[in-house]
């Protein structure tokens, strides 16, 4: 799937990862791009009709491929933005390291406008 | 989707197994040519079965067992197992069953049709969500099988009423979805002895030892039948009549009658399969004994029992409405004289297996009409106040919201405990007020400055009125920190 640039993006902060991951690991991800986060994928079933929504998801290996086949299964059409790691401070390197060059998916902008 | 399009036997006959693990006998469901099997499963027990029923023209309808689920969202263990007997060749499945019963619910739960927030609304809600979930993974939905009661909290068409509407007023769109991608209606149609067959006169009623199963002349369109209109002029599935004021669908389609009725008027249906998954001429008759609940009909005896149930499903495959697609008698031990579920008391197999075994089935021709051909007067219903209903208690739904002027590392800085104890979602847009059904509630806690506070409010207040509205205003990062500790230290979500 091309990587969007979403009218709606979501963090979803996976089953069992504490605050830690929202407000050390994401935060300057989250100043920076200022996406919604959720800890409930209900949530995108209010994501206006036949809007591009992308969700950005935190989790540990033990459960990536559980909500990995929950947003398959209920949001098909999203685009699924899987970031995985056990530890917190990886997932921060990565996030920080995104928001650090303006990339919201992890690659640049010129990728995402052209589609790719 | 058209009627003519669902994959089955197009054989009317069916049973419903004795419980769940129990190994299953292939060999005299095709010697009595059964078209349907109900299986009540507790796990993958049966999916090394499925491919040999479907080869024997025997079509597995599959519920899993959960006991006292009330109105419980489907567990993701059963959605994997449903795929699983997808892919085993399953195409039927129901969830919940007999929801209007307490006994189906936790003992501290109580089931009411007039309680929307607590048993209507989560009932359709967790099972609009697993229906549009079997749709995708190639399944048939069952629209759940409720008890034929009358009166009181359980009272069968009160509640057929009250969830179809629900359904109308909230989910027109959704259900509409469900309607024309699959959806078929469970029902449990123990229909006493609400038939008969005509002694040479439509009223007139051949008595129990005159009765031919393989003649005609039979009547199972309880209660439209000629003698009950006789007997309560007007009598209706759901209507009033003078002696049913609520209705009275206890008869072989009864329940589908009600179902059709209500989908024809709210969502301009035409009609879904509807198949009886228990059921039947009931109570089992007794060796020597007639049996009469009711005194409008004859009874039956050991060998009209047999005669009447072949006739019914002969009747539903030549002469019921075409949405009638079969009925799976309660239950397998009853009619084989197998022991019961604890093993005792093996009784003798029923008049009715020698019948259908010697006759063979009659298969049922399904006209190609669509699902649905119009829209239905819930079409024009709209909301008349946007966004969430009004909260009553917890909220289903919490979420943060934070002016654009604010500094959000006082938020990153202070607010971090409080989201640890109740995870509310932290919004950056409005735009999904809108969108959320009347039957959930929502409530925001607002962060705001001073000079945001009132435009903001108002935003809301015009977005969704019913939104509860927790706010924290605050020009400092102090200001934040002391409103999120207050919360904790008090145990209150809200302030």
């Amino acid at each position: 799937m091309a990587i969007p640039t979403p009218a709606y993006h979501f963090i979803y902060v996976g089953p069992g990862m504490t605050g830690d991951w929202l407000f050390i690991a994401a935060r300057k991800y989250w100043v920076h791009f200022k996406p919604s986060v959720i800890a409930s994928l209900d949530w995108i079933n209010f994501a206006p009709p036949r809007q591009q929504v992308a969700i950005t998801s935190l989790a540990r290996r033990d459960t990536a491929q559980q909500i990995r086949n929950d947003i398959a299964l209920r949001y098909p059409r999203a685009y699924h933005d899987p970031l995985v790691y056990d530890y917190l401070a990886d997932m921060q390197l990565t996030l920080d390291g995104r928001a650090a060059l303006n990339q919201r998916f992890g690659v640049p902008d010129a990728a995402m406008l052209s589609g790719v | 989707m058209k009627l003519d399009q669902y994959q089955w036997s197009h054989n009317p006959r069916g049973i419903h197994n004795t419980q769940a693990f129990l190994k299953i006998n292939h060999a005299r469901y095709v010697q009595a040519h059964l078209g349907w099997i109900k299986l009540v499963a507790g796990g993958n027990e049966y999916l090394g079965d499925i491919a040999q029923l479907n080869a024997n023209g025997v079509t597995p309808i599959i519920r899993l067992y959960n006991p006292k689920f009330g109105t419980s969202p489907v567990p993701p263990g059963q959605i994997e197992l449903v795929r699983q007997y997808i892919q085993a060749g399953a195409r039927w499945f129901e969830f919940y069953n007999e929801p209007n019963l307490q006994f189906e619910w936790p003992d501290d739960q109580h089931p009411d049709y007039n309680d929307q927030a607590g048993s209507v609304a989560p009932m359709m809600d967790h099972w609009l969500q697993w229906a549009e979930q079997v749709i995708q993974m190639g399944g048939y939905p069952a629209f759940p099988a409720l008890s034929e009661t009358v009166g009181h909290s359980d009272d069968v068409t009160s509640w057929i009423n009250v969830l179809m509407r629900y359904l109308a007023k909230t989910y027109y769109d959704r259900f509409r979805a469900v309607a024309d991608n699959g959806l078929w209606v469970a029902t449990h149609p123990y229909f006493y002895n609400h038939f008969y067959q005509e002694a040479g006169h439509p009223k007139v009623p051949r008595q129990p030892d005159d009765e031919n199963g393989a003649e005609g002349g039979w009547h199972f369109e309880y209660p439209y039948d000629p003698i009950t209109q006789s007997d309560d002029p007007g009598r209706s599935v759901l209507g009033a009549s003078a002696s049913a004021p609520n209705g009275d669908p206890i008869g072989l389609a009864g329940m589908g009658y009600a179902f059709m009725q209500r989908f024809k008027e709210l969502f301009g249906g035409v009609g879904v399969p509807v198949i009886g998954t228990e059921g039947g001429i009931t109570p089992v008759p007794v060796r020597g004994s007639l049996t009469q609940l009711d005194a409008r009909f004859p009874g039956y005896n050991w060998r009209s029992h047999g005669e009447a149930t072949l006739a019914c499903f002969n009747w539903i495959a030549t002469q019921a409405p075409p949405w009638m697609f079969g009925l799976a008698l309660w239950k397998e031990n009853d009619y084989w004289g197998d022991p019961d579920s604890e093993g005792k008391g093996a009784k003798e197999q029923l008049a009715a297996v020698q019948r259908l075994t010697d006759a063979p089935p009659v298969l049922k021709t399904v006209p190609s009409l669509a699902v649905l051909d119009g829209v239905g007067s819930a079409a024009l219903i709209t909301p008349t106040v946007p966004g969430p209903g009004p909260m009553h208690g917890t909220p289903d739904f919490h979420c943060l919201f934070m002016s654009a002027d604010l500094n959000p590392d006082w938020f990153f800085d202070s607010a971090h405990v409080y989201w640890d104890r109740y995870q509310p979602a932290l919004l950056t847009t409005l735009d999904l007020l809108g969108q959320f059904p009347a039957n959930k509630s929502l409530a925001i806690t607002l962060i705001t400055t001073p000079a945001q506070r009132l435009a903001l409010l108002k935003t809301i207040e015009d977005h969704a009125p019913n939104v509860f509205i927790d706010v924290i205003t605050a020009d400092s990062a102090e200001a934040i920190a002391a409103a999120f500790q207050l919360r904790v230290a008090n145990g209150k979500r809200f302030q």
